[in-house]
């Protein structure tokens, strides 16, 4: 088994679909955070995004303490954007929803580093949504956000703006990584 | 994380480097590659799954920096490949410089949807290079079990591709 990488908890989404998924009771030993994410959203028509709160003590965290600057392209231009003050973070990774050509999951990673420090936490996001299209119905995104919290993290909880569900096969994947010397 | 094969290519100028009998027993499979093309212009480096050359099995995209703009765009039918990763640097740049580039396929064994790929990558010459983050949809819900890497121009002596599989219990 490996210890620079070890797999900590893992979500497959079943029939029907879920609106929410959270990691709970994140064992606090590890350096740093890794989540690997591919996923579908059931809203009907083009694209879907996704946010995630952190919590900290067993409690998530929706006040407005995050904020995100965020790298996309979208087949056609690349753009750079910043959102503050926002109950959530990584506002607008973007992932396949009804407009987007069938079975098409997205493939994203998220790297929180030093997650039980007591600074503020800074999460790193890299999220791919593809579609069978020059420019419609997709992007890439690059997003640094902002946890204006001290506590260590304890849990992460993702959700959808638009009101879908994450589909059938969506998959969660969240890692420890420990670095040299523990 | 696991290695399952590297392969360092000792022929300047082959065209095609295959992995073949990648194992099913992964949830996800992450490649690193240190890549340079083998004639004298940046040549694009790309993938096959499964040894699909089909157009209408493909799309891609890609977020891309050089230096001075960024840009995005992408291909509809990717034609023959999963998509064009990179722009590999040429024998033009400095002997020593190669792109390095990190693709990660998530679920590739999962025939119940497409396989989505995300690379991130990118080299720098002291005056020039390049930077990306890029997408591609292999349509097709089948296992994934061989990759067959190609570069426009062929790969220079000395690029490398080492693959993982990384686990999730």
């Amino acid at each position: 088994m490996s210890v620079f990488l070890q797999p900590l908890q893992t979500v497959t989404v079943g029939s029907g679909g879920t609106t929410s998924i959270t990691f709970s009771s994140i064992p606090q030993t590890y350096t740093d955070l890794k989540v690997v994410m591919s996923v579908r959203s059931s809203f009907a028509t083009g694209t879907d995004a996704f946010y995630m709160r952190v919590g900290v003590g067993g409690s998530i965290d929706g006040s407005s303490v995050y904020s995100n600057t965020r790298l996309y392209g979208n087949g056609s231009v690349a753009t750079s954007d910043r959102y503050s003050g926002h109950t959530e973070t990584f506002y607008y990774a973007t992932v396949p929803a009804g407009g987007v050509t069938s079975n098409t999951f997205s493939n994203a990673e998220i790297y929180i580093s030093n997650y039980t420090s007591s600074n503020y936490k800074q999460i790193m996001l890299d999220n791919v949504s593809e579609n069978n299209s020059a420019s419609t119905n997709l992007e890439l995104d690059l997003i640094a956000g902002l946890y204006r919290g001290t506590g260590a993290i304890t849990n992460l909880q993702f959700n959808l703006f638009n009101g879908g569900n994450f589909v059938q096969y969506s998959t969660f994947a969240l890692y420890g990584v420990l670095r040299q010397g523990i | 994380m696991y290695p399952i094969a590297t392969y360092t290519n000792n022929t300047a100028g082959a065209n095609y480097i295959n992995l073949t009998s990648i194992p099913q027993g992964f949830t996800h499979l992450q490649l690193r590659c240190w890549v340079k093309a083998y004639t004298n212009t940046v040549a694009s480096f790309y993938i096959y799954f499964n040894g699909d050359s089909t157009g209408s099995n493909s799309s891609s995209h890609y977020l891309y920096g050089n230096g001075s703009s960024a840009t995005s765009g992408g291909y509809t039918n990717s034609g023959a490949a999963i998509g064009y990763v990179i722009a590999a640097p040429a024998p033009g740049t400095a002997a020593n410089v190669y792109a390095s580039v990190i693709c990660d396929i998530l679920d590739y064994t999962n025939t119940n949807k497409g396989k989505t790929l995300k690379s991130i990558g990118g080299w720098d010459n002291n005056g020039s290079g390049a930077v990306e983050l890029f997408s591609g949809a292999y349509l097709p819900t089948t296992a994934i079990s061989s990759l067959t890497l190609g570069c426009d121009s062929g790969f220079a002596a000395g690029t490398r591709f080492d693959l993982y599989g990384i686990t999730t219990a």
